[in-house]
């Protein structure tokens, strides 16, 4: 069972498409996002609250500097995705990570940013790129092998050892979710209408107070239908402490992925918080055979 | 890569992630980035909520919302938890944010005479504000606030 559940034989083009999909996504951030976080690297220093990587400062580097390191961090995730020289994408990973740990050590940490870095890093320590990669017409050619992982059959367990560990980071991190709600004072109370409506409540009035455009109708018809938010919040607290399950099977973790893709859809619309990742499927992609969307013929050819 | 060290790996990482969990429990209060145990939507809450929030107002005025674009890059999250850290830190921090605020309306938006740019804590009733349509600030206290210059 262990076997299966962790080294299971699959096909390369698997994690290789987790690897352009998770990167592409994180490249897209900078890519978006990059001046903005530009802006808050030159936040005044008070505002300065280090977390992760970013606690090895006292004190915010030059704004220049971190510039610079965005840069550095936009072209590691170009060649991540481009699947070029695979052997250092750990060393981009980390970058990313710094990067995130960075932006966010400015008075409020995010929790929308976690998912993509572990699945990156998962993905940059496994051999994600043997196939529908640089690496892989590097590998044709015999060229620059110290840049890249050693060829490997089209169909091994390390692919799936890739694949499933990227699986357990997105479990695990769902699972924490849930078992910090029962952790808090409320214990499995949290998973009640009134609760729910409360942490509307709260998410709203700050809406309401701090945004141009307040707070959206979808608020109202929460506290007016508020008997519904007592199943809606047993179903998030099971869906979170029971992800773990969702490993030891895949069609289970299939099940997992759309019910907490649903899950991420009821915040967005009753909250107006979007975790863009989850909710553009990306984060659950690893629960599914995504080589499948390439015909079968042209598999092994990438 | 040997099945042994692809198990040392799936260890270091997995752990690693529940590994939060553990000072959470000590600090309730702790938190990190990448690693964390998310504690989102995990407090309790209580019938009113505390809001900081920034406004002007003047002569032939009437308040106006400011958002919180105008002293943070980051979300509106971002921009509730600077304001509340800056209350903490008190006067200076309060009047700094106040007084950067005010430079920034003064840039993007025709400031009129004697504006003032207002810091403000107060409690609200999500119920009572959203639902029933009592939109008032309860226990209403003036922070910070200095003028809009022309």
């Amino acid at each position: 069972m262990i076997e299966r559940m962790f080294f299971p034989e699959v096909h390369a083009l698997r994690p290789a498409l987790l690897r352009v999909t998770a990167g592409g996504y994180a490249f897209s951030m900078l890519w978006r996002y990059g001046p903005a976080y530009s802006r808050l690297a030159r936040e005044p220093a008070e505002r300065f609250a280090p977390v992760g990587p970013a606690a090895l400062f006292s004190e915010p580097v030059d704004p220049e500097l971190f510039d610079l390191f965005q840069l550095g961090t936009m072209f590691g995730m170009a060649c991540f995705v481009l699947g070029f020289a695979h052997r250092l994408a750990p060393i981009a990973a980390m970058m990313l990570i710094s990067l995130f740990a960075y932006r966010t050590s400015w008075g409020k940490i995010y929790h929308s940013d976690n998912l993509f870095c572990l699945q990156v890093l998962a993905l940059a320590l496994t051999p994600s790129a043997s196939a529908f990669s640089v690496d892989r017409w590097l590998e044709r050619k015999g060229w620059l092998p110290w840049l890249r992982w050693p060829a490997l059959e089209r169909i091994d367990w390390r692919f799936g050892w890739s694949v499933q560990l990227v699986c357990a980071l997105t479990l695990i991190a769902y699972f924490l979710a849930g078992w910090a709600k029962i952790h808090g004072d409320l214990g499995l109370g949290w998973a009640s209408a009134d609760n729910l409506m409360a942490q509307i409540g709260k998410n709203a009035v700050q809406h309401e107070f701090l945004t141009e455009e307040g707070v959206a109708m979808s608020v109202t018809w929460a506290f007016q239908l508020g008997w519904l938010l007592g199943p809606a919040a047993w179903i998030a607290l099971l869906v979170e402490l029971l992800a773990p399950v969702a490993l030891i099977d895949r069609r289970v973790g299939q099940v997992w992925s759309v019910l907490t893709w649903c899950m991420h859809v009821g915040i967005g619309l009753l909250m107006e918080i979007f975790f863009w990742y989850p909710l553009y499927g990306l984060a659950f992609l690893p629960f599914f055979p995504v080589e499948k969307v390439v015909p079968a013929a042209w598999r092994d050819r990438l | 890569m040997s099945r042994s060290w692809a198990i040392v790996v799936n260890l270091v990482l997995c752990l690693s992630a529940l590994a939060p969990a553990v000072p959470a429990v000590v600090h309730r209060s702790w938190d990190s980035f990448p690693l964390s145990f998310y504690p989102m939507f995990s407090e309790s809450r209580r019938e009113t909520e505390t809001v900081r929030y920034v406004q002007v107002r003047g002569p032939g005025h009437p308040p106006e919302k400011v958002p919180f674009g105008y002293w943070t890059s980051g979300g509106f999250n971002q921009g509730s938890m600077q304001l509340r850290a800056a209350d903490r830190r008190g006067k200076e921090a309060l009047d700094q944010i106040c007084e950067q605020i005010a430079e920034r309306w003064a840039r993007k938006r025709e400031p009129g005479p004697r504006l003032r740019v207002e810091i403000v804590k107060g409690e609200v009733n999500p119920k009572e504000y959203f639902v029933d349509g009592k939109k008032r600030v309860r226990s209403r206290q003036l922070l910070a606030q200095c003028p809009v210059a022309r």
